[in-house]
């Protein structure tokens, strides 16, 4: 959606499953490494993929992104490592996001350290809220910018009264979480089958507004940030 | 989506049957036909040509695009019915800001336009994912083409990334005998435009040749400043843009010069006939012209007023406005009548014949080179005199006659340029031109400032005049004429870069 607004953006693969990049149909080369990953620069720049859609780019990711952890603390200023390697992206998109693997490591870490927004899906039941509440814990407790996070509700299903009653007492106590939320539908699946995003197999169902809508309430949040370019997880 | 590559298709080979030819190694997505239409635009004399662009309108937007890549180096949105003609017209944007640095106040005319058919093909990989993007092109609509000349082009284009599936496509073009484009597509289209792009240009560009005489160098330079005027009329009739009107004024003056610094060389009594016809069109022409350059200056006008003041210019503005439309009816319908045609008529039967002459004097049959140094120095040696005459105490009038000078001494270096060695003409031209700079401006704020106090003048007393009228014109002379001083305050300085011993040497080695 960003690259339908025309602005152009890329999209990083961290998750070493690469389904990002399944969807995509985009492989990474078979030189390009976690190793190479780190190694930033030209080695970035030479692995991007320009996707079938316009004003979007790709960067994907590999199995031996499974090591980005351990290669990371290898490394001196382990935590701050991929924003320095994002940095010099920013001249050539507005936008860039990066797709990480749901757990808090030290690539997560990095990715805290690097985004300028980071999205959050929680389903509404009681585990995975309790998830999101270790993870602003993990914020606070390492000095990290909590203004950053933008928990919203992901495979929400009505029909379910757990369901509905975490979200209504999360809104209640908080406006944290995003009001958009995504329904659990059986076309977000398809984009496995298709291996193209939603809105060019799907336009114009449900499901495709509901992201619409979510990205809209991001977007606004955006504008009230601080002009520099965005990441987002 | 990165990098494109043009071809140009022979006849036979269609999209069917390269993705046919190709079929063994790739699949294919197609995409479709579509058709878009293209208008190009430039100024009367080539401006955008001439930084290596053209702006190009499609359905949805304005672009100036690279000749040479083809690539967009500015877009903005248009979706108008018509393009404007001049930049301030426009809505503010890229475009907007690129044309107000390249084309000034010249108008954009439409060139041509093309309608391109596309059939879109897309080849993809054994993931089925896009690797690269041909769109085949027929231009099939011209205003400019001549019908026979089609032109089809295959356009691929790279996503990014995938650059390693090029070559094989490449090699695989070149065997079906397909070209690379020598240029980029809008450039082919334009050189097939009626109007030749960069032709026409206001600078003086002749090339004389070594062999000829005076008079066939003095025919030549004739012939092609009437052309140059010829060119004009047009623009000037239909009141495209100001610019038409003041080349063809500087070409009568470049003539008038001619007619007059070329001595001894033509017929005298063609040369009196001639004399006579420019300096009535000259007269015919001033108003008009004087009313166009005040109505340029209004921005300026205003700005070197306190806002409180400059509201009082308006009534003057929205009188010279008026008597600007009167006077543009007055020379289109001038310019269309069967006295012109007539003149026209005469100009190119004398100019066109050549040496069959009984009367022709005795310089006519002199080298042109060796006739043009006499000419030139001679001019020099007069500028040099009158400029070192002038201190702090001489009359404004004697520095109006040293521009005039050097107004004659320039259009006769630009004449003969072509017979010296370039560079140092080039050179010798700079410097001169940075004097008549000074002295041209100091003329222009003098007559400004005479305009403004007749116009004070004949309007006291007129109770249409209202007070903050007079006050806001008193305040503008005021200013006018101690911009001015200061100008006139900077002529010693200029002059004696001039006058430095280096441009004598240059002259003298020359011309002497």
């Amino acid at each position: 959606m960003s690259a339908q607004d025309k602005k152009p953006t890329l999209l990083c693969d961290l998750d070493p499953q690469a389904s990002a990049s399944f969807y995509f149909r985009i492989r990474a080369a078979r030189k390009f490494s976690a190793k190479k990953f780190l190694k930033g620069g030209r080695q970035i720049e030479k692995n991007i993929r320009g996707t079938d859609f316009e004003h979007l780019d790709l960067l994907p990711s590999d199995l031996s992104f499974r090591n980005l952890d351990l290669q990371l603390d290898d490394l001196k200023g382990s935590r701050t490592r991929l924003r320095h390697l994002l940095s010099p992206l920013a001249s050539d998109y507005e936008h860039v996001f990066l797709d990480c693997p749901p757990n808090i490591t030290l690539l997560a870490e990095n990715v805290f350290r690097a985004a300028d927004l980071i999205l959050v899906p929680v389903i509404p039941t009681t585990l995975s809220l309790r998830t999101y509440v270790q993870l602003s814990k993990f914020f606070k407790h390492e000095k990290l910018d909590e203004r950053k996070l933008r928990p919203y509700f992901s495979m929400v299903e009505k029909r379910k009264l757990m369901h509905r009653q975490v979200i209504e007492k999360v809104h209640e106590k908080t406006n944290i979480f995003l009001h958009a939320g995504i329904p659990y539908l059986a076309e977000i699946e398809k984009m496995g089958i298709y291996r193209a995003p939603l809105p060019h197999f799907a336009g114009g169902s449900p499901a495709a507004a509901a992201f619409d809508d979510l990205w809209r309430e991001i977007t606004g949040t955006i504008l009230f940030t601080a002009g520099r370019p965005q990441r987002a997880k | 989506m990165l990098s494109t590559r043009d071809y140009s298709l022979p006849q036979g080979l269609s999209l069917a049957q390269i993705q046919k030819d190709l079929s063994q190694f790739y699949t294919f997505a197609q995409d479709g036909k579509n058709s878009s239409k293209t208008t190009y635009f430039d100024t009367f004399d080539w401006r955008l040509y001439r930084q290596g662009t053209v702006l190009a309108r499609s359905v949805a937007d304005l672009a100036i695009l690279s000749l040479e890549t083809g690539e967009a180096l500015v877009s903005a949105p248009f979706r108008g019915e018509a393009v404007p003609l001049f930049w301030w017209q426009l809505a503010e944007s890229e475009v907007r800001r690129f044309l107000k640095k390249n084309i000034d106040v010249r108008a954009l005319i439409a060139v041509v336009t093309t309608e391109i058919e596309h059939q879109a093909l897309r080849i993809l990989n054994q993931d089925e994912k896009s690797v690269l993007g041909l769109r085949l092109g027929q231009v099939t609509s011209n205003a400019g083409l001549p019908s026979q000349n089609l032109l089809r082009f295959l356009r691929v284009s790279v996503y990014r990334g995938y650059t390693a599936h090029l070559p094989k496509f490449d090699a695989f073009m070149t065997r079906a005998g397909a070209e690379k484009l020598p240029c980029s597509l809008h450039h082919l289209v334009l050189q097939h435009s009626t109007r030749k792009p960069g032709l026409y240009s206001a600078k003086f560009k002749l090339e004389l040749t070594h062999q000829m005489s005076a008079l066939e160098a003095g025919l030549a330079i004739l012939r092609h400043l009437f052309n140059i005027m010829r060119e004009n009329e047009a623009g000037i009739r239909q009141d495209i843009d100001t610019e038409f009107l003041h080349d063809y004024r500087v070409a009568i003056r470049r003539a008038r010069t001619a007619l007059g610094q070329i001595k001894g060389v033509l017929p005298p009594e063609m040369v009196e006939r001639l004399k006579r016809e420019f300096r009535h069109l000259s007269r015919q022409t001033n108003r008009l012209r004087d009313l166009d350059v005040y109505l340029l200056h209004r921005e300026e006008y205003r700005r070197l007023l306190p806002e409180s003041m400059r509201n009082g210019l308006k009534s003057l503005f929205d009188r010279l406005r008026r008597q600007r439309r009167t006077e543009q009816r007055k020379l289109a319908a001038a310019l269309e009548a069967d006295a012109y045609q007539r003149i026209s008529g005469f100009f190119q039967d004398c100019l066109g014949q050549e040496n069959a002459r009984a009367d022709l004097p005795h310089d006519a049959q002199r080298p042109a080179k060796e006739a043009a140094k006499l000419f030139i120095f001679k001019r020099y040696k007069k500028v040099v005199a009158l400029g070192k005459k002038i201190t702090r105490l001489t009359p404004d009038s004697t520095l109006h006659e040293l521009r005039i000078e050097c107004k004659k001494l320039r259009y006769l270096l630009e004449f003969f340029a072509s017979l010296f060695s370039g560079q140092q003409i080039e050179t010798l031209i700079v410097h001169l031109k940075k004097l008549q700079d000074n002295l041209g401006e100091f003329n222009d704020l003098s007559v400004q400032q005479k305009f403004l106090k007749e116009h004070l003048c004949r309007l006291q007393g007129r109770s249409s005049m209202q007070d903050e009228e007079i006050v806001a014109l008193g305040a503008l002379i005021g200013i006018l004429y101690h911009k001015q001083i200061g100008i006139r305050k900077n002529f010693a300085a200029t002059f004696r870069r001039f006058d430095a011993p280096e441009n004598q040497k240059l002259f003298r080695e020359h011309f002497k």
